[in-house]
C-alpha cells in the first residue's frame, strides 16, 4: 500500500515527467495551445506509455538480460515503440474512426517523445528511491508507474493548455511570442509544483 | 504474385535493407560492447578513485560488525586500507540527522606511521530524509579535514557555512564514527602522555626543545621522542583553584643567546558552557627565571568539553602580552564565547597557582638525574 | 563554398536549432543546470548527428524511401548505444551526470530531423558539414545557457565554486525554463535585427541598381 500511494505521488506530483524531469517537452510546448488537442494528446502518451512499458519490460527482463544483450536495448525499445505506435494507429482506425479523428493525429508524433522512451528506460532502471525499502521491481509497479508518469503528463499539458488559451488575448512582441512566453508560462507552472517535493511519506 | 516478382518487389528490397541495417548494427554493436564493456571491478575502482581522487589499489578492511555493535552514532558500511599511502577509505553513515534520518559519507583518514593523522577529506555519498542536504556545501566540509586535531570530537556547531543543524549532526556522527573506527584499526589510540608530547613540540614551533619528565625510579630524564616511560611531573591530577592540573614538563632551549627554561602545564579549568559544568583543556608555557614565573610563553587549547563556540576564542595571545604579578589572576574574555573564557582563565590561574606553590620543589633542571628535588607530587 | 557558408550559418545561427527551431528541448532544459553537462550533452549529440548524417547521407541511395524513417532509428540508436559504450568507459564523470538523457538522444528531434530534412538529399560532404554546424550551434546554446544557470543557480562555473551568492531557482528545472525562454526571447531578437538590416541593404542595393539602369 505505500508503495503504491509512493509511486503514485512519485509519478503524478514529485517527480512529474515535465515539470521535474523534463521529459516529453516537444508535445507539451507544441500541442498545448488548446485545451482539447493537449488532453488528447496527454491521453495518447499515456496509453502509448502504458503499453510500451508492459511489451518491454518483460522482453528486458526475461529475454534480453538471460541472453546478455542489455547493450541492445535502446534499439530495440525504440523499434518496440514505433511499431506499437504504427499498430495502435491501424487498430484504433479500425475500431473507432471517432476515438481516431480525436487523438489519432496524434499518434505519429509520439514516436520521438522522450516521455515513452523515457518511461521505459526508467523502469528497468534504479527506482528503490520511489518503491521503498525492501519491494523489488516488478511488471506490476512498472506498469503502474507508466500509467501515473502518463497521466502527470497529461494534467501538466492541460494546466499549461489553460494557461496558455489566456495569453491568446494578449498581444505580445513578436521577439517574446511564442516558445518565450510558453517557457515562462512553464516555468511558473514548474514553481508550483516545486512545492510537492515537501511531501514525504 | 508468383515468386519472381517478389524478389524484384519493393516489399522484399525494404526488408533486405532494414535486415541488413539491423544486422550490421547489431553485429558492430556486439563488437563494441565485448571491447569497451566495463567490468564490476572496474566500475568499484572507479567509485573509489572518484572519492580518493586518483587511482590507488586498496585492500578490503574486514572485522567491521563488531565494531559497529557498539558504536552509538553511527555505522561503518565499508572500509578500505590504501596500498600506497596506507590511508583509509571509510564508508560510513551517521544517526541523528533530521527528522530522525541519517547520512552516509565517505572519509578520507590520512593515517601515517600507524596513526591517524588527520582527515583528507568527506564526501556526502547518500542521506535518508535529509531535504536540505544541498546546504552542505564543499566550504563546510572541507572544515572536516581543517578543524582536525588529535582527539577532536566533531560537532554540528563547529562546522560553520551551513544552516541546517540536523544533517549537520548525522554528518559529523558519520565522521567522528569513521576517526573512531580507524583508530581502532590503527591499533593505537595513541597514548596521552605521548600526545601531549606533540602538543609541547607545537607550542614551540620550530625551536628545538629538550623537554624532561621522570623516570619510573622518579628520577628526572630527557624525555626522547620514543621513550614511553618518562612521565610529567605530576602523577596524579591535582586540583588548583578552579582548575585540574594534569601534568608539568620541563622545557629547555636555547633563545638565540641564552639558554632558556620554561614549565608547561596542562591544565583543565571548569565553568564553561553551558552552565559552568563544561571544560577546557590548556597547555599553558610559563617562563621560570630565578626560580619564579617571569612571564606566560604561549597558551594553547588541546580538548574540550561542551564547548561550541571555542572556536571563536581569539584572546590567546593576550596571556603572554601580560605582566605577570605573583598571585594574581589573569581574566581575558573573548565577547560571545564568554564561558569557555572563564573555563580557559581558570585553566591558566590554576596552572600559575600551582608552580607558584610548589616551584621551590620543582626548581631547575638538573640533567643528570643525580638530584631528586623534583620527584612525584602527590597531594 | 558559398553553399557551405550557408549551411553552416544557418545550422549556428539562422537555423539554429536551440533558439530558432527550439527542437531537443528535453535534454537541453534538463542538463542545462550544469555547464559541464550541458556542453558534455551538446558534444555528444554533435557527434552523433555528424556520424548520423554521414552514413545516412552515403546510404541514401541504398535504403528503399518506405523503410527510410525505421532505418535512420536504426543507426541513430546505434550510435547512441556506441556513445553510451564509449562515454561509460572513458568519460564515467560525464556518462553520470548526463543519465537517462544519454539514451534520450535517439528521440532528439534534431538528430532525425536533419537526417530527413538534410542528408537524405544532399551528398557526404554537405551532410557532414550541416552535422557539424547544427551540432555546434547546439552545443554553444547549451554551453551558454548552462553557464548562466550555473553561475546564477549555484554560484559556480563547471563545477568550481566562485562566490557564495546563489538563486538556488535557476539550478531546477523551472529556472531551466526561465533562462531558454529568455535565453530565445533575446536571441530571436538578434536575429530578427540582423535580418531586417540584411532586408534593408538588399533593397537599398536593387534601388541603386534599378536607379542605375534608369540612368
Amino acid at each position: 500500500m505505500a508503495t503504491l500511494i509512493s509511486i503514485v505521488l512519485a509519478a503524478v506530483l514529485t517527480n512529474n515527467f515535465i515539470t521535474a524531469k523534463t521529459y516529453g517537452i516537444c508535445p507539451f510546448l507544441g500541442v498545448s495551445k488548446k485545451t482539447s488537442s493537449a488532453a488528447g494528446m496527454g491521453i495518447a502518451v499515456t496509453l502509448v506509455m502504458l503499453i510500451a512499458t508492459l511489451v518491454t519490460y518483460p522482453i528486458y527482463t526475461y529475454v534480453m538480460v538471460p541472453l546478455g544483450i542489455e547493450f541492445l536495448e535502446i534499439i530495440f525499445f525504440i523499434f518496440i515503440i514505433a511499431s506499437l505506435v504504427q499498430m495502435l494507429e491501424v487498430i484504433i482506425k479500425k475500431i473507432s474512426p471517432s476515438l481516431y479523428n480525436a487523438m489519432g493525429v496524434y499518434l505519429p508524433l509520439i514516436t520521438t517523445n522522450c516521455a515513452v522512451l523515457g518511461v521505459t528506460e526508467l523502469v528497468i532502471g534504479d527506482m528503490s528511491a520511489i518503491l521503498g525499502e525492501g519491494v523489488s521491481m516488478n511488471l506490476g509497479w512498472a506498469a503502474l508507474y507508466a500509467l501515473f508518469a502518463g497521466l502527470g503528463f497529461t494534467l501538466v499539458m492541460i494546466i499549461m493548455s489553460g494557461m496558455r488559451e489566456r495569453l491568446n488575448y494578449y498581444k505580445l512582441p513578436k521577439a517574446v511570442a511564442g516558445f518565450p512566453i510558453a517557457m515562462v508560462t512553464a516555468c511558473f507552472i514548474c514553481m508550483a509544483f516545486m512545492v510537492f517535493s515537501y511531501i514525504s511519506l | 504474385m508468383n515468386g519472381k516478382s517478389f524478389f524484384k518487389s519493393t516489399t522484399f528490397k525494404c526488408i533486405i535493407a532494414l535486415l541488413c541495417v539491423l544486422l550490421v548494427s547489431g553485429i558492430f554493436l556486439t563488437i563494441m560492447n565485448s571491447l569497451l564493456a566495463v567490468t564490476p571491478e572496474e566500475k568499484f575502482n572507479r567509485a573509489i578513485n572518484k572519492i580518493y581522487g586518483k587511482a590507488v589499489k586498496t585492500e578490503t578492511i574486514s572485522d567491521i560488525k563488531s565494531f559497529n555493535e557498539t558504536s552509538p552514532n553511527g555505522s561503518i558500511e565499508e572500509a578500505y586500507k590504501v596500498k600506497e599511502d596506507g590511508n583509509f577509505l571509510i564508508k560510513s553513515t551517521g544517526y541523528g540527522g533530521y527528522d530522525n534520518g541519517t547520512v552516509t559519507c565517505w572519509v578520507v583518514v590520512v593515517v601515517n606511521g600507524g596513526a591517524v593523522k588527520g582527515i583528507d577529506k568527506v564526501i556526502i555519498d547518500s542521506n535518508k530524509a535529509q531535504s536540505y542536504i544541498d546546504r552542505v556545501g564543499d566550504k563546510a566540509l572541507s572544515q572536516f579535514s581543517e578543524l582536525y586535531e588529535d582527539g577532536i570530537v566533531y560537532t554540528p556547531s563547529l562546522i560553520t557555512g551551513a544552516t541546517v543543524t540536523g544533517t549537520k549532526n548525522a554528518i559529523c556522527n558519520a565522521v567522528n564514527t569513521a576517526l573512531e573506527f580507524a583508530n581502532v584499526k590503527c591499533g593505537n589510540v595513541a597514548s596521552e602522555a605521548k600526545k601531549l608530547l606533540e602538543n609541547i613540540a607545537n607550542i614551540y614551533g620550530d625551536t628545538k626543545v629538550s623537554v624532561y619528565g621522570v623516570d619510573e625510579k622518579g628520577e628526572e630524564k630527557l624525555i626522547e621522542e620514543t621513550d614511553e616511560t618518562v612521565k610529567g611531573f605530576i602523577e596524579t591530577p591535582v586540583t588548583s583553584g578552579k582548575a585540574t592540573v594534569e601534568s608539568l614538563y620541563k622545557v629547555r632551549f636555547n633563545d638565540g643567546k641564552n639558554d632558556v627554561l620554561h614549565y608547561v602545564v596542562s591544565s583543565t579549568g571548569v565553568g564553561g558552557y553551558p552552565d559552568g559544568s563544561g571544560t577546557v583543556t590548556c597547555l599553558t608555557a610559563f617562563a621560570i627565571e630565578n626560580g619564579a614565573i617571569s612571564r606566560i610563553y604561549k597558551v594553547t587549547i588541546t580538548a574540550n568539553v561542551g564547548q561550541s563556540y571555542i572556536g571563536n576564542i581569539e584572546h590567546l595571545d593576550k596571556y603572554p602580552g601580560a605582566d605577570y604579578i605573583e598571585g594574581e589572576d589573569m581574566n581575558f574574555v573573548t565577547s560571545g564565547a564568554t564561558m569557555s573564557s572563564t573555563a580557559i582563565n581558570n585553566a591558566v590561574n590554576g596552572a600559575m597557582r600551582y608552580i607558584e606553590a610548589n616551584i621551590a620543589n620543582l626548581g631547575d633542571i638538573t640533567e643528570d638525574g643525580d638530584n631528586n628535588e623534583g620527584g612525584e607530587e602527590n597531594e | 563554398m558559398n553553399k557551405y557558408k550557408k549551411i553552416t550559418l544557418d545550422g549556428l545561427i539562422f537555423q539554429n536549432p536551440t533558439f530558432i527551431l527550439v527542437l531537443g528541448t528535453c535534454p537541453t532544459l534538463g542538463l542545462i543546470s550544469s555547464a559541464f553537462s550541458a556542453m558534455g550533452m551538446g558534444l555528444t549529440v554533435l557527434v552523433v548527428l555528424l556520424l548520423s548524417n554521414v552514413i545516412i547521407s552515403a546510404l541514401r541511395k541504398v535504403i528503399p524511401n518506405e523503410v527510410r524513417i525505421p532505418c535512420y532509428i536504426v543507426v541513430i540508436a546505434t550510435l547512441v548505444t556506441f556513445a553510451r559504450m564509449f562515454l561509460e568507459k572513458f568519460v564515467p564523470d560525464l556518462y553520470d551526470s548526463l543519465g537517462g538523457f544519454l539514451a534520450l538522444i535517439v528521440v532528439n528531434c534534431i538528430i532525425l530531423g536533419r537526417a530527413e530534412a538534410f542528408a537524405n538529399k544532399h551528398t557526404v560532404a554537405e551532410a557532414a558539414v550541416d552535422g557539424i554546424a547544427n551540432g555546434l550551434g547546439f552545443t554553444v546554446s547549451l554551453t551558454l545557457m548552462g553557464i548562466i544557470c550555473e553561475f546564477f543557480g549555484k554560484g559556480s562555473l563547471f563545477g568550481l565554486q566562485i562566490m557564495d551568492f546563489k538563486i538556488g531557482m535557476l539550478a531546477t528545472p523551472a529556472g531551466a525554463f526561465l533562462v531558454y525562454g529568455l535565453c530565445i526571447a533575446v536571441f530571436v531578437y538578434i536575429v530578427d535585427g540582423i535580418e531586417r538590416a540584411r532586408r534593408v541593404k538588399a533593397n537599398k542595393l536593387a534601388r541603386e541598381n534599378m536607379l542605375k539602369e534608369a540612368a
